[in-house]
């Protein structure tokens, strides 16, 4: 069974205030999708677009207007970390209560509630009221709970950025854990390292409504192009068909090491650009981060046709990367469309452990007196 | 419905766990703790006994007067305590609500727990007047089963109401303190059903509550059966009053989170 199913979902807010200016606002608006065991979905979209209803709808605590949600049980909601907690029990008696709404037993609970204390970091404070703790060990104790619950379904609102680094990785693996064992996660996040990193399949939502259902790579791209205005990937007459890497020996080929060129080669539609058109290739590491970028005015001729962009000396560091290639106005720079290359990899000498760090390798030498 | 009652039974635990929470919260940091038991009834029928047995004789028949109002206050308690705290459970839990989903009756229900933890203690007080006063205790005690079944029922019925309703209308708990007092005057406390005039008597003991508390000191205090035609009616409403109580609540409950 699917343990997450939207159909056709929508949903009503009426407003109740007799002041209200706009009346009722649909939140979402016919969305549909399904979930599978052990797939982590990411979702996007701008504050307000209903990402956080769509969660609130999968944990049942509110109902859709039209359609129908399943979502199997149990599910462990971390739409507020630590919500339900009572200020003046202690960190234990908190675990109990806010472990049996998300379906951990008394006989779960005794056994869990050591790992859940160690997990939180909270040893020495399990015994103090939670009134006393900071606002990270809150935090940490409602993140604890959540992940050592049997939940078949994960809810993560925006909620991962607890802790200190160290416990945000453990935080990582944890999840990782949680989702390689066959738990279904939701997770909205803002934060496009995790959606990249940790999500299969990335859903972005605007104004209520579904706009891209895809790998998480071109959801985030969707989802950025949205922010900066352009409507979709593709315009009439303005497209990115493909980007493909060239290389004389091996066609296939998505590793390079270091130093050596990159042959990109892109089919493109630019019929309907105006007049004056950029094509922009820029490099982009796999937590998101643009390397470099290269821009070159776009042939006024438009039409159906090919180019080959070559780009010499790759001096970046040992990673994974993506080729990103956009046609931009010339004139206001809005991308008008844009295509992802497959992932490719840079391969050289690397060991971190050496110290090597940054973003590129650059040619040096060294002389000594 | 009893898809309904299947899954409150089924997350019973969370129920218990949220009971001896609200318990534990109550007498946490208080100074006297469970002697707020003790002291809350005894001011009460200290104040009840200088009024009504020295300013103005209510005639009791042959009881003591602190024992006669202590059986009128037990029962009082557990409705009216319980019904003030029911009223805002689900307003007071709305971290909670929005954010987890379980079946929301558990709050109200656990009002009422928590009112019978309470009442259970109480109970114990008065059982200890009843030794003071040397009243022997007879067959006729069987009796307080349906009697307590009722009155759990009752107020049961009205918290899962007024919290819902509370929910929706602000007025609702300005309202239910209000009605609380003047209620607290319509049902035999202070004063027994005796001296409600004849012709009255039959409307008044229509009010559930009235039979009920009547039925309470009946047996515990007089050592005689209920008036059986009165519970026997006080117990058919209740119960079809909370049948409907739950219905309309669970009617709702989808709409809950997005109130609050």
């Amino acid at each position: 069974m699917t343990p997450v199913r939207f159909e056709n979902v929508s949903k009503l807010f009426r407003q109740h205030h007799a002041n209200a200016p706009d009346g009722d606002l649909w939140a979402l608006k016919d969305v549909s999708f399904a979930c599978e065991e052990g797939e982590a979905v990411g979702l996007i979209g701008r504050n307000g677009c209903g990402k956080s209803t769509l969660l609130k709808l999968a944990a049942g605590v509110t109902s859709p207007t039209i359609g129908t949600v399943d979502c199997a049980k149990p599910i462990a909601p971390m739409l507020e970390l630590g919500a339900g907690f009572h200020p003046d029990l202690t960190g234990r008696d908190n675990i109990k209560f806010n472990g049996c709404l998300l379906g951990l037993g008394w006989r779960m609970q005794r056994s869990l509630l050591d790992e859940i204390v160690a997990f939180a970091e909270l040893e020495q404070h399990v015994d103090t009221p939670v009134k006393h703790y900071s606002s990270g060990m809150y935090a940490r104790l409602g993140f604890a709970v959540a992940v050592h619950s049997p939940a078949r379904v994960l809810l993560v609102d925006e909620v991962l950025s607890v802790g200190d680094r160290m416990f945000q990785q453990k935080c990582y693996f944890r999840m990782k854990h949680l989702r390689d064992s066959g738990t279904t996660i939701l997770l909205v996040s803002h934060d496009s390292w995790w959606i990249r990193n940790f999500c299969n399949r990335a859903i972005v939502i605007d104004s209520g409504r579904v706009i891209a259902d895809s790998q998480p790579e071109n959801a985030l791209q969707v989802y950025e192009g949205r922010l900066r205005g352009v409507a979709g990937s593709s315009g009439p007459g303005i497209e990115v068909l493909s980007v493909t890497f060239i290389d004389e020996d091996r066609p296939d080929i998505r590793s390079f090491p270091q130093g050596t060129r990159l042959v990109v080669r892109i089919v493109y539609d630019a019929s309907g650009a105006p007049e004056k058109w950029l094509f922009a290739v820029r490099i982009r590491r796999e937590d998101g981060l643009c390397c470099a970028t290269c821009i070159v005015e776009g042939p006024t001729s438009g039409g159906n046709s090919f180019a080959v962009a070559e780009i010499e000396d790759l001096h970046l560091m040992v990673s994974q990367y993506t080729v990103e290639v956009s046609i931009e106005d010339g004139a206001t720079l809005k991308t008008l469309a844009t295509q992802i290359s497959p992932p490719f990899v840079v391969c050289g000498d690397f060991d971190f452990r050496r110290g090597y760090d940054g973003v590129m390798k650059l040619r040096h030498a060294w002389s000594f007196a | 419905m009893f898809d309904h009652i299947r899954t409150l039974v089924e997350t019973s635990g969370i129920l218990i766990t949220w009971t001896m929470r609200e318990v534990k919260v109550r007498y946490a940091d208080t100074l006297l703790g469970i002697a707020w038991i003790a002291a809350y009834p005894a001011g009460w029928v200290l104040l009840f006994t200088f009024l009504f047995s020295h300013l103005i004789v209510v005639p009791v028949y042959g009881v003591p007067y602190p024992l006669f109002v202590m059986s009128g206050l037990v029962p009082w308690f557990f409705f009216s305590n319980t019904t003030s705290n029911a009223v805002s459970s689900l307003k007071n839990n709305a971290n909670l609500i929005p954010k987890v989903y379980f079946p929301r009756e558990i709050l109200p229900l656990g009002s009422v727990l928590v009112g019978m933890v309470d009442f259970s203690l109480y109970n114990l007080l008065l059982g200890a007047m009843l030794l003071y006063y040397r009243r022997t205790i007879g067959l006729n005690t069987i009796g307080l089963l349906p009697v307590i079944a009722t009155l759990a029922a009752l107020t049961l019925a009205i918290s899962l109401l007024t919290a819902r309703m509370a929910l929706f209308r602000r007025d609702v708990q300005i309202l239910v303190p209000l009605a609380l007092q003047f209620l607290m005057y319509c049902v035999p406390v202070f004063y027994p059903v005796d001296i409600v005039p004849a012709n009255y008597r039959t409307l008044y003991l229509l009010n559930p509550l009235a039979a009920l508390i009547d039925s309470f000191r009946r047996i515990l205090v007089y050592g005689l059966w209920p008036r059986w035609p009165f519970l026997l009616i006080a117990m058919a409403t209740s119960f079809a009053f909370l049948a409907v109580a739950y219905w309309d609540f669970k009617r709702a409950e989808p709409e809950f989170a997005d109130r609050l």
